[in-house]
């Protein structure tokens, strides 16, 4: 950090303190299993080092992330830390963080159960819920958003107030098919042109990805990771209020496993000075 | 040379009952019939030629060893062949020895001889007798095509039977005979000529001829203007040496015993192949180095022995190799003394930059080879490497794909690799440049049988990232035992570009976040303008200089000319609420970046 320059004017005449660093984008888990942390640019992607070797799922934003590990489901805090461990016993939960530790929430689809942070601790509220769940997110102080894929691969949306897991209301997701996420205020599901990206104001982008097999997992708060298995292919879209892109995900270097996981340090808060 | 299963004319059985002969059909068409006193062989053109395949068996009860069987007269017109030297014929008709016998009229007009036996019998007492098997007699009648062949000086008419004799010739010297045709007939005739080896251990043959590969065109009627081809004995190793020389339907012997002259004659020469396969090369055959894919090599690894049996040790002034694609490896020091009983050994590698046949020799001292060998192509069409895209800058992924001219025939893997040269100062790589299939620069790529384009994992679009540094990427696609395909694009340096800007108003500080890269790693100095929330100026051009710490971080960093810069710049008196936006460009050694912006 240094001081580099004077500014005057309005502005106060100090210092101006600037920091250069590699950009990240935020905690990916590739196809081999592993998290690793992945920096660079869009289209410009360089796999960094291994955080956790073997995990089901994760769900990272720039404050944390949320990862599932046999059995266990880990808050992992801005630092990298494990912040709390919770013993799901889940194969395969749906998780989602995308802002502070209080955004953390997972569904255990074997326990029909909603899993949330409290500030403490997890907290399990059962919910009865059918059908296969895509995403889930928190989207109030207290409810529950549920992307629900039903049995003739409509997508609907269900409410689930918290913390007494009551379903309080379940919409259709008109046109989509087998899969839906959100992502800030986008809605992502797929239809028979590929993936489309809905605008709150019902505008709609398609992104030239067909397959429908299609898993969504954040990377971070503006990054999300789109895979396929049928494809063996991988994506990553980086969305928000200003920017939609959408490029390849390198697959994990072979030589990146380490021999342990190690805990890395998260992307900066934005605004935080160095 | 034909072959006549003959009505046979019986008389006197054999004075001898110790031997039975048969007539034998070689192609099991026609039952064995006894050889009578006299045998008839039909009328056979002159120069031509006439063979029947005999069986003897011993009818006694005692062993008989076969001396030897041979004409008594009329040697050069019937000849007989085949039969082994003291051949035992068990009692009792238990094995057979089997020869041919063969009439080759050398003139118009009948013309006969009597084939007789010499066997020694081990009944009781040894004895040996010698007896007439049986009269054979044959016409001969104008030949259509008439052979002979003219050696040092001297012409004869060229026989089935005794064929070209090149007697004695030095190893490191040849000799030449001069065939002549003459069509008898009216009618113009095409003669096929080939020499054939007659050693199946070693397929180098000491005599090449230099007829065309077409046949020899013999005119009608050409007396006075034979049709000559020659035959020249080159022998590339001591002692008897035999081949074939057919001419049309007939066959003769070549024989030649190449011997030593010069010291240099005596020295053993042969070579090994890669599948340890050892043969001992004639001077008149060049050296096959077979057919090596164009851009690979074959290597034969060459001895030279002095025999022991060598009065003198050998001094070799050059061993020397000439010929495009072909090269000598591991010669000794030269003058190079072998001494009797020593060898020396040396490698010829021939490696063909392109299809096609390539000749050259090699001399040993005076001995000389010939070389040859042919460069083939694998068997899959030519490739290219193909682009989604003919500009390239940072930050891409591009598509490459290798495409085939046509189906390519077979099923083959290759490996497609990139190869990231910097073109900044001090800026060995970026790693950013790479296949995303692999993340890293290498991939294997299949071409199926009938396919038209190769693919990784099922994929024939191969993804790869152009990484934020300026500089070259050279693909390379290799298919084993083929030439490499190249391909380069140019990664040119660029102003900076801000992907992403954010700010944010954290009081006292206005803190501007810029993502981008910078494939020039020169970037420092930065311009920005603040705006009110109405847009209106309120500082501008406001100068910062962070070149010290991009120099910093770009020494660095393992990510290319990518890069978060974050900016507090310090206000006072709670203006921060007062400010809307900001919009800032960067600099580097290629220019100014487009004017980008933030609203805080």
């Amino acid at each position: 950090m240094k001081r580099v320059y004077c500014i005057a004017g309005l502005l106060a005449c100090a210092g101006v303190l600037s920091a250069v660093s590699t950009p990240k984008v935020g905690m990916v888990r590739c196809r081999d299993g592993a998290v690793y942390a992945l920096y660079g640019l869009h289209a410009n992607f360089v796999t960094g080092e291994r955080a956790f070797s073997l995990a089901q799922a994760a769900s990272f934003s720039d404050q944390g992330g949320l990862v599932a590990s046999d059995g266990r489901l880990m808050l992992i805090g801005p630092d990298g830390s494990v912040q709390s461990t919770y013993f799901e016993g889940e194969g395969s939960p749906v998780l989602n963080m995308d802002g502070g530790a209080s955004s953390a929430i997972a569904w255990l689809p074997r326990q029909s159960e909603l899993l949330t942070w409290n500030g403490a601790q997890f907290t399990a509220i059962p919910v009865g819920l059918a059908g296969l769940v895509d995403a889930v997110r928190i989207a109030g102080v207290d409810s529950a958003e549920l992307f629900v894929t039903e049995s003739d691969n409509s997508v609907v949306e269900v409410t689930v107030s918290l913390p007494d897991g009551v379903v309080t209301n379940i919409s259709g997701v008109p046109g989509a098919s087998g899969v839906a996420f959100e992502q800030q205020s986008f809605l992502l599901f797929h239809d028979a042109n590929g993936l489309e990206v809905q605008a709150p104001n019902g505008s709609m982008r398609t992104l030239p990805i067909t397959q429908s097999d299609l898993r969504f997992e954040r990377i971070g708060t503006d990054w999300v990771h789109i895979s396929s298995a049928s494809a063996q292919r991988d994506w990553v879209l980086h969305l928000n209020a200003t920017v939609l892109e959408v490029s390849e995900l390198p697959e994990p270097p072979d030589n990146s496993p380490l021999s342990k996981p190690r805990p890395i340090s998260m992307p900066r808060t934005p605004g935080a000075a160095q | 040379m034909k072959l006549a299963l003959l009505s046979l004319l019986f008389a006197a059985t054999l004075g001898a009952q110790d031997l039975s002969f048969v007539i034998h059909d070689p192609t099991g068409q026609t039952a064995d019939q006894p050889l009578g006193s006299t045998c008839s062989f039909p009328s056979v053109s002159v120069g031509d030629a006439s063979q029947l395949v005999l069986r003897v068996t011993n009818t006694t009860n005692a062993p008989i060893q076969i001396n030897t069987i041979y004409f008594a007269s009329n040697t050069t017109v019937f000849a007989v062949t085949g039969t082994f030297q003291n051949f035992a014929l068990s009692p009792s008709g238990a094995n057979f020895e089997e020869f041919s016998v063969y009439f080759s009229p050398a003139a118009v007009g009948p013309i006969s001889a009597n084939l007789q036996i010499e066997y020694t019998t081990q009944a009781g007492t040894t004895q040996t007798e010698t007896v007439p098997v049986s009269t054979f007699s044959g016409t001969g009648t104008p030949a259509q095509l008439t052979a002979t062949y003219a050696l040092g000086g001297n012409s004869s008419p060229l026989a089935v039977v005794t064929g070209v004799n090149f007697l004695n010739v030095s190893t490191s010297s040849t000799a030449v005979a001069t065939i002549s045709l003459v069509n008898d007939t009216g009618a113009s005739l095409t003669v096929p000529v080939s020499i054939a080896s007659t050693n199946i251990l070693n397929p180098a043959i000491a005599f090449v001829t230099n007829a065309p590969a077409g046949g020899v065109v013999v005119p009608p009627n050409n007396a006075d203007s034979p049709a000559q081809f020659t035959v020249t004995f080159a022998p590339g190793q001591t002692g008897l040496t035999t081949a074939t020389l057919q001419i049309g339907t007939n066959s003769y012997p070549l024989v030649g015993t190449g011997v030593v002259v010069a010291d240099i004659d005596a020295l053993q020469i042969s070579y090994v192949d890669s599948t340890g396969v050892r043969t001992s090369p004639q001077a008149a055959s060049s050296i096959s180095f077979g057919q090596p894919v164009e851009g690979t090599s074959a290597a034969l690894t060459f001895t030279v022995t002095n025999p022991i049996t060598s009065f003198n040790a050998v001094t070799l002034s050059t061993i020397s190799v000439t010929g495009t694609g072909f090269t000598a490896m591991g010669l000794p020091n030269m003058p190079a003394s072998i001494a009797p009983g020593t060898s020396i050994s040396f490698i010829v590698t021939f490696a063909p930059s392109q299809s096609g046949t390539f000749t050259g020799s090699l001399s040993i001292g005076t001995r000389v080879f010939g070389l040859t060998g042919i460069g083939a192509d694998l068997p899959i069409p030519t490739a290219s490497l193909v682009f989604d895209t003919t500009n390239f800058t940072s930050q891409q992924q591009p598509h490459i794909s290798v495409q085939f001219a046509s189906p390519s025939t077979i099923t083959a893997i290759g490996t497609l690799t990139m190869q990231f040269t910097s073109s900044v100062v001090n800026v060995q790589d970026d790693p950013a440049v790479k296949f995303l299939a692999t993340s890293g620069r290498s991939l294997q790529v299949t071409v199926a049988s009938g396919a038209t384009s190769a693919t990784y994992n099922g994929q024939s679009q191969l993804t790869f990232q152009t990484g934020t540094t300026a500089g070259t990427i050279l693909f390379t696609l290799t298919f084993p035992d083929k030439q490499p395909i190249t391909q380069q694009i140019t990664i040119v340096p660029a102003p900076v570009q801000i992907t992403q800007m954010t700010a944010v108003a954290q009081d006292p500080f206005l803190v501007v976040t810029m993502t981008g890269y910078d494939n020039t790693y020169s970037t420092g100095p930065m311009t920005f303008n603040f705006y009110d929330t109405t847009g209106k100026v309120i500082a501008s051009n406001m100068a910062v200089n962070a070149t010290s710490n991009f120099q910093q971080y770009f020494s660095t960093t393992s990510s290319g000319g990518a890069f978060s810069i974050q900016l507090s710049f310090p206000t006072s008196g709670g203006a921060t609420s007062s400010v809307g936006s900001v919009s800032a460009t960067m600099s580097n050694s290629v220019g100014t970046s487009t004017l980008t912006q933030a609203n805080f």
